[in-house]
């Protein structure tokens, strides 16, 4: 394996995820450390939003072991059988990273400033002063300091998408999965978020993304992963991923996404 | 025709028409109060996992949408009072209407449950909400204003279905309406000023639920 880091954030090992016959990742290995950007590219259908939905244990998987900070998360072994834990523990774990996803999802009955004092309330039991401060400040970090007691109807898809990054921060996730966040916008509002996610990953946030940007791949990320047919096929710097590729797929697929 | 107008009779009855209005609207909270309950519990149980917990469901929901309420109000009046079970006319008719409110407000509830966004309930859990926090804080709130349209309807349907009451002797309008007509003979003025005085609560109960409506927009 290409990974050298003794202190993974994140270890993936030998994942395996069927969707009833279907099996749509097939054996994956993946460690993430603290501060990387990792990029998620592959062509569609080729298991890079499952693989962050197992992460996120929004998904169930059938083989393999998940750990954040050293925890396997979602499975425990008891007498030698593997059980799905109880909802309490898959929720504590949840809250450890934090996911934005493509279409926003977020709660339309709250304002922006509620959307992310919920997470902070109820699972981060912080006071109402409190959130609403930290909401707040994590509002204005995505220049969103005048939408705070705006609703979602209220927000254009940019100002949503950023809302919906400014939810899973605050949370003060270990590291936050990002599902093709610009995939639904407007064309000229993708600069807004992606110029967001930047400035995260320059501050340092652990960061794992899903993206068909090339051009942000290549400039955010400290690793690149391709991932084909359920598999991680190939790894490294992005000098590498898209100066020199090894892998013929991923050859023939930067070839199509350059077009 | 000969029959004059005169509504000196109805108007001497009044406030005994107004009371059973009253007691009308009391019997309709208290109904739709329990039927709410119901309501919320049964949606949120047809979701189950259970095969046996949904079939519970369907099984209370199809009983009970295809019996006529004046027979399930005899029933539980006359009826449970010979298994051993002896209600008050008030909370006989009570209970039996919330039964029904029950079965109708499943249905209305689950389709508001269906319409929640799955995307933003997966984004619920992915803050880290429980499942029960996540039903709380995301998924009722946006069943309950995506239902209320319907839930509307079916409010004022119950309020109406209070006028069955008069069957077991409660002293509703209804009730009071025919008291009055069988005393004085002012058949027409009588239920005249009933039927309006139903109208015109109906009426007032959409406006009130509509401007809910209006004030918050639908997700
Ligand atoms: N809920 C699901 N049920 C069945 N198949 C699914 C489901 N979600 C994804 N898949 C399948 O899994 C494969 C990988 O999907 P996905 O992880 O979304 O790929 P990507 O994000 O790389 O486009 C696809 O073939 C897709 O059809
Ligand atoms: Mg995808």
């Amino acid at each position: 394996m290409t990974d050298t880091t003794s202190t993974a954030l994140l270890e993936i090992d030998g994942l395996h995820k069927r969707f009833g016959d279907l099996e749509v990742l097939k054996g994956v290995d993946l460690n993430v450390a603290e501060g990387e950007v990792i990029s998620i590219i592959g062509s569609s259908g080729s298991g890079k939003t499952t693989l962050l939905r197992c992460v996120n244990l929004l998904e169930e998987f059938q083989e393999g072991e998940i750990r954040l900070e050293g925890e396997a998360i979602g499975y425990r072994e008891v007498n030698g059988v593997r059980k799905r834990l109880p909802d309490k523990d898959l929720s504590r774990q949840r809250s450890m990273t934090g996911m934005v996803f493509q279409s926003f999802n977020l709660f339309p009955h709250l304002t922006a400033a509620e959307n992310i004092m919920l997470g902070l309330r109820k699972v981060r039991k912080l006071g109402k002063d409190e959130a609403r401060a930290k909401a707040e400040t994590w509002l204005g970090r995505v220049g969103l300091a005048e939408r705070v007691d705006h609703h979602p109807g209220q927000l254009s898809g940019g100002q949503k998408q950023r809302v919906a990054i400014a939810r899973a921060l605050a949370m003060d996730p270990k590291l936050v999965l990002l599902d093709e966040i610009t995939s639904a916008l407007d064309p000229e509002l993708v600069q807004e978020v992606l110029q967001t996610v930047k400035e995260l990953a320059a501050e340092g946030a652990t960061l794992m993304l899903v993206t068909h940007e090339m051009a942000f791949a290549r400039d955010v990320s400290t690793r690149i992963v391709f991932m084909e047919q359920g598999l991680v096929a190939e790894q490294g710097p992005p000098e590498q991923i898209f100066g020199a590729p090894k892998h013929p797929r991923l050859a023939e697929f930067l070839g199509r996404s350059r077009t | 025709m000969g029959y004059t107008l005169n509504f000196s009779s109805v108007w001497a009855n009044f406030d005994s028409l107004l009371w059973g209005l009253v007691l009308g609207l009391f019997m309709a909270v208290c109904a739709i109060g329990i039927g709410f309950l119901i309501g919320i519990f049964g949606a949120f149980a047809s979701q189950s996992k259970s095969p046996w917990v949904r079939g519970a469901i369907g099984f209370y929901v199809s009983i009970l949408r295809n019996l006529p309420l004046l027979v399930l109000i005899l029933f539980v009046y006359f009826g449970l009072p010979q298994l051993g079970m002896t209600l008050g006319r008030l909370e006989s008719f009570i209970g039996a209407l919330a039964i029904y409110a029950g079965a109708y407000l499943i249905e209305v509830l689950r389709a508001g449950l269906m319409s929640v966004p799955p995307g933003v309930v997966e984004a619920g859990r992915a803050v880290g909400l429980t499942q029960f926090q996540t039903n709380l804080y995301v998924v009722t709130p946006i069943m309950l204003r995506n239902a209320l349209p319907a839930m509307s309807s079916t409010f004022i349907s119950l309020f109406k279905d209070t006028s069955l009451a008069a069957i077991v002797a409660i002293g509703d309008l209804t009730y009071q309406a025919r008291k009055i007509n069988v005393e004085t003979f002012r058949v027409v003025e009588t239920w005249t000023v009933a039927s309006l005085l139903y109208i015109a609560t109906c009426v007032l109960i959409a406006a009130g639920l509509r401007a809910l409506e209006r004030r918050y927009p639908r997700f």
